[in-house]
């Protein structure tokens, strides 16, 4: 069998508009991811046992179980708790629990490659925590974290696959869709899989060109 | 509605064949994945291109597609260029190939770690390339390569969930299985959750008893400065 | 006449865009002792790096013993890479010592001394045990041969990474700053290793910043700035009246540390 290329190019507006949702949800769910590890962090700190036991165990079965089966249980399983969320928005928040934990991580990790000895100097020309935190701390954070976060956002990209199990209409299930009209399947996967590939691709460069910039702040 | 124990053990037979089927395709995925590795890390380090370039962009595809995309392409495209492939097939390769970059990533990682003194200390002393990976780098290497090897691993036993969508009968598709007769969500999730982190406690575990066989032979001077970062 | 170990001819050698040797000339006589000194960038430790092939020449050639050195000429004179087990061959005859002596961590001290003796030189274990042995008793440190390099202090190392060195009967010694990466009361005990090794003939090129040990033991100093030889002249001549300008202005540098 040849591979009749022309077909890709029939289907490439589809695709196309596939890869917008597919970064539109990876861009929602990395932040909200970050919104969910910051909270972690904090929640981690925090002065009830229960809390930081809750925290534990949610961090403990985001890593311990599949992602895939993550997708499900928040789709299909929290209609019975009471909450029913339209397919989108199921997706983004499966995505964005099992970046924060994820996320939560790095924070902590940029936290940590602050030397104490910075803290040391602030408070010792008098500076309140307060300001500690907003001068010294949070700009190094955030810059330390880019790096990984954007490696995380890649991941998200990657990940975004999953949700057309769900029926989301991101790039993976227009790639079903056109399929399921015009039969050619190889050719239509290759696009996809290069499609994900420039995105993903890109991404890496410009992670690279991060962490570059950011080895500045690490002595 | 409260949370009962018996939906589990009548669906046991189910989460058992699943927990078997995803032991097995992690089993063969893992070892064959780990062999595959090791050309593959190597030829980054060959000084012919024809060595170095198919590698490296093999890591880059398999790195920047989706797992899921790279189970569609094996299990679609393979067969119309004339390799015949069964759901089976295709998931134990996928799986395959996709772990073998990424262990191939972390063997690389663990090789560069060696210092490059140890390296010259050999060349000088006229050892060939062979040798010195032999005598020098690999035993040096491994205290580097297992605590990433061992994430990767529960990362592949992880990814193998996604076989479910080539219709693999492994666990995540028993799991889909149970809810879909049972609408127990809560009773099946912790089922299959237990299940999961059974699968990865176990290759946790192996791999930490091989950490500990592995001592690292750090230099005393590596062991000064890694002392010095933990003081952060 | 006493023949050339060594030759360079006009060793160039380029890393990107950066060209570290410009043109080096250099002839190294049997039992001669050279040491090459000169401020950081100037080229010297890739030069010693030339000489066994550890980095390979953008231009020019070595010659160890007449034979060129990593490289062989074809018929039109065109030159490409010898074969690996030629380059280890040569390498087996010259030892080097390096400045972070790189002892490899996951053997003892006698194991190292074994190593390439039994793998490279064909050696019987009892052989090889027997001559480590003996080196370890040259240098002082027989009761360290199951000595991890962990548990020894820099000067051990070093004394053993010079017994490792020793160990394949090398024509010639190849010195990279053995001492500058020790704390200096452990500089002495290497350099009288060194310095024995010196009495008994052999041959040795050694890149140094140690003003002592070049006037006490070399023939020759050779002084490198920039890529180039600048000036090349036994001990007294050179420390005593230095002819060109970058020779006096380094000398006056070295001199003119407070301590």
């Amino acid at each position: 069998m040849t591979f009749e290329w022309k077909y890709v190019d029939h289907a490439l507006p589809f695709l196309l508009e596939g890869t917008l949702i597919t970064v539109a949800v990876s861009l929602l769910a990395v932040a909200l991811g970050l919104l969910v590890g910051i909270l972690v962090v904090l929640g981690r700190q925090s002065r009830f046992r229960a809390l930081r036991a809750f925290i534990a165990g949610y961090i403990s079965i985001v890593r311990g179980t599949p992602l895939f089966i993550q997708i499900l249980i928040v789709y299909y399983a929290l209609p019975g708790l009471g909450l029913d969320l339209p397919r989108f928005e199921s997706g983004v928040i499966a995505l964005s629990l099992n970046s924060g934990a994820y996320i939560s991580e790095m924070i902590r990790g940029g936290l940590m490659a602050i030397p104490k000895g910075q803290l040391d100097a602030a408070r010792a020309v008098g500076m309140p925590n307060r300001l500690i935190w907003r001068r010294i701390t949070l700009p190094q954070v955030l810059v330390l974290i880019l790096p990984p976060l954007t490696m995380e956002f890649t991941g998200l990209l990657k990940s975004s696959a999953l949700l057309s199990v769900i029926g989301i209409v991101e790039l993976t299930r227009r790639a079903q869709e056109v399929i399921g009209e015009t039969l050619r399947s190889p050719e239509v996967w290759l696009a996809t899989a290069a499609l994900y590939f420039i995105m993903c691709f890109t991404l890496g460069t410009v992670t690279r060109r991060l962490e570059k910039a950011a080895a500045v702040y690490r002595l | 509605m409260p949370f009962s124990f018996s939906v589990i053990v009548e669906a046991w037979p189910t989460f058992q064949a699943g927990l078997i089927t995803t032991a097995i395709f992690c089993c063969a995925a893992s070892v064959l994945g780990l062999l595959l590795a090791v050309p593959i890390a190597l030829a980054h380090f060959s000084r012919s291109w024809a060595a170095r370039v198919p590698a490296a962009v093999l890591v880059e595809i398999v790195r920047d597609t989706p797992f899921l995309v790279q189970v569609f392409v094996i299990y679609f495209v393979l067969p119309v260029v004339g390799v015949p492939m069964s759901s089976t097939a295709a998931g134990i390769l996928a799986l395959t190939i996709h772990g073998a970059v990424y262990f191939s990533e972390s063997m690389r990682g663990a090789i560069l770690s060696v210092p490059k003194g140890q390296v010259d200390a050999a060349r000088a002393s006229g050892m060939s390339y062979p040798l010195t990976m032999r005598r020098i780098v690999f035993p040096q290497m491994m205290g580097y390569v297992l605590p990433p090897i061992s994430n990767q691993l529960v990362g592949l036993i992880k990814d193998s969930a996604v076989l479910s969508i080539i219709s693999v009968p492994e666990l995540s598709m028993a799991f889909q299985n149970v809810l879909g007769t049972t609408f127990a969500a809560p009773e099946a999730f912790v089922a299959v959750a237990v299940l999961y982190w059974l699968l990865t406690s176990a290759v946790t575990l192996m791999m930490s008893r091989l950490e500990r066989l592995t001592p690292t032979h750090r230099s005393a001077q590596e062991m000064t400065s890694l002392l010095a970062k933990a003081d952060r | 006449m006493t023949r050339s170990i060594i030759r360079v001819r006009n060793l160039h050698k380029r890393f990107g865009e950066s060209h570290v040797l410009k043109g080096i000339d250099l002839d190294v006589e049997a039992g001669e002792k050279v040491c090459i000194m000169g401020p950081s960038g100037s080229g010297k430790s890739t030069l010693l790096r030339c000489l066994n092939f550890l980095e390979e020449p953008s231009d020019g050639m070595v010659f160890l013993d007449d034979r060129p050195v990593g490289f062989i000429e074809n018929a039109h004179g065109k030159r490409r890479r010898d074969t690996e087990a030629n380059i280890n061959r040569m390498r087996a005859r010259m030892g080097m010592v390096f400045q972070s002596f790189n002892l490899w961590t996951h053997m003892t001290a006698a194991a190292n001394i074994v190593e390439a003796p039994i793998h490279v030189g064909g050696l019987s274990r009892q052989a090889a045990h027997e001559k480590a042995l003996k080196l370890l008793k040259l240098v002082g440190l027989e009761d360290k041969k199951d000595a991890y390099p962990a548990k020894l202090s820099g000067g051990q190392q070093q004394r053993i990474a010079i017994a490792r060195a020793l160990a394949m009967d090398p024509e010639i010694m190849l010195f990279d700053e053995p001492t500058s990466a020790l704390d200096p009361e452990l500089v002495g005990e290497v350099l009288a290793v060194m310095s024995e090794l010196a009495r008994g003939g052999m041959t040795m090129i050694v890149v140094t910043h140690d003003m002592g040990f070049a006037s006490a033991v070399a023939d020759r100093i050779v002084f490198m700035d920039h890529g180039q030889i600048v000036e090349e002249a036994p001990p007294s001549t050179f420390f005593q009246q230095p002819k060109n300008d970058r020779t006096i202005q380094f000398l006056a540098k070295m001199k003119s540390r407070p301590f």
